[in-house]
């Protein structure tokens, strides 16, 4: 699979993709539930 | 029935909603096994060595990173002169996954430029584009951070957006050939294109079939991001309607 001197560098250039999606994954998600749950507040709100 | 339909945020809303769950289960299956068939199961190359799997995370990477900046332009035209709505917000939620991906981009050719050609970075015309256009992305997210008033703020974007597109065009077209006569050539020091239809340019056969695969699921993850962050921005727009219309 890897027999080179280059393992790091291939392994690193992953890792860090991974990395960053990840955090921009979870950033999406996260700010998606909130701005749901803040729209459905005053939604709510608002109807009473 | 217009197109022009899908500009308003609640039909926006309801055509994407059953959309976003298979998006995100599709884009998760396809990135695991793109990553995987790259990184485990292809070959080290004759003279790259194993750094040829790095292609599979770049090539898309660099391709989204433009054709994001592409779409960005494109969007806030259609904002500008149609005046609608979504067109903005879509421009606004692609540009942080632009950003991500020419982070992404810059970072893996770094990685790759320095075994093979000796330092983490050069200052030729592919690479240089690519960081200015990094920081034209920054630029827009924090213009739309700075502004209050939305209209605004959409107005002023969008003009930064279409100053910036010359970078996101010089990052991919820096050397073009038109029957074997270079009409545009900017010094670099880049490959050619991975997937180019010239068979000496282009990567070997056994490479071809993973990085299409590694492409598509990138532009899948892509587009679920980017529904999904656009659903997000017109909610956290309603709820500040709601927010003034109450004050």
């Amino acid at each position: 699979m890897f027999t080179d001197q280059y393992t790091i560098y291939v392994i690193s250039a992953y890792a860090a993709t991974v990395v960053i999606l990840a955090g921009l994954i979870w950033a999406t998600i996260t700010s998606n539930r909130k701005a749901r749950h803040d729209l459905e507040v005053l939604e709510q709100e608002r109807k009473r | 029935m217009s197109i022009w339909r899908y500009a308003n945020p609640a039909e926006f809303m309801r055509i994407t909603r059953p959309a976003v769950g298979p998006l995100w289960i599709a884009s998760a299956v396809l990135i695991a096994l793109a990553l995987g068939w790259g990184l485990f199961l292809t070959p080290e190359a004759e003279y790259f060595g194993s750094t040829v799997k790095i292609i599979f995370v770049h090539v898309p990477s660099a391709m989204l990173a433009i054709n994001t900046y592409l779409l960005m332009v494109v969007a806030s035209a259609i904002g500008f002169v149609r005046r609608h709505h979504v067109s903005f917000l879509i421009a606004k939620a692609a540009a942080p996954i632009g950003a991500c991906f020419t982070l992404i981009a810059i970072i893996t050719g770094a990685v790759w430029g320095q075994p093979m050609w000796g330092a983490w970075w050069v200052w030729d015309a592919r690479l240089t584009a690519i960081l200015v256009m990094f920081f034209f992305y920054l630029g827009y997210i924090a213009l739309w951070a700075a502004i209050e008033e939305p209209e605004k703020a959409a107005d002023l974007t969008a003009v930064l957006c279409f100053v910036g597109v010359i970078f996101a065009l010089l990052s991919r077209y820096a050397v073009v050939e038109v029957f074997g006569v270079k009409v545009v050539d900017f010094q670099t020091q880049h490959q050619g294109a991975s997937l180019s239809v010239n068979p000496g340019q282009r990567v070997a056969d056994v490479y071809r079939t993973p990085l299409y695969l590694s492409i598509l699921a990138f532009y899948v993850l892509f587009f679920a991001l980017l529904i999904s962050r656009t659903r997000m921005e017109i909610r956290t727009r309603r709820a500040r309607a709601i927010s003034l219309a109450r004050a």
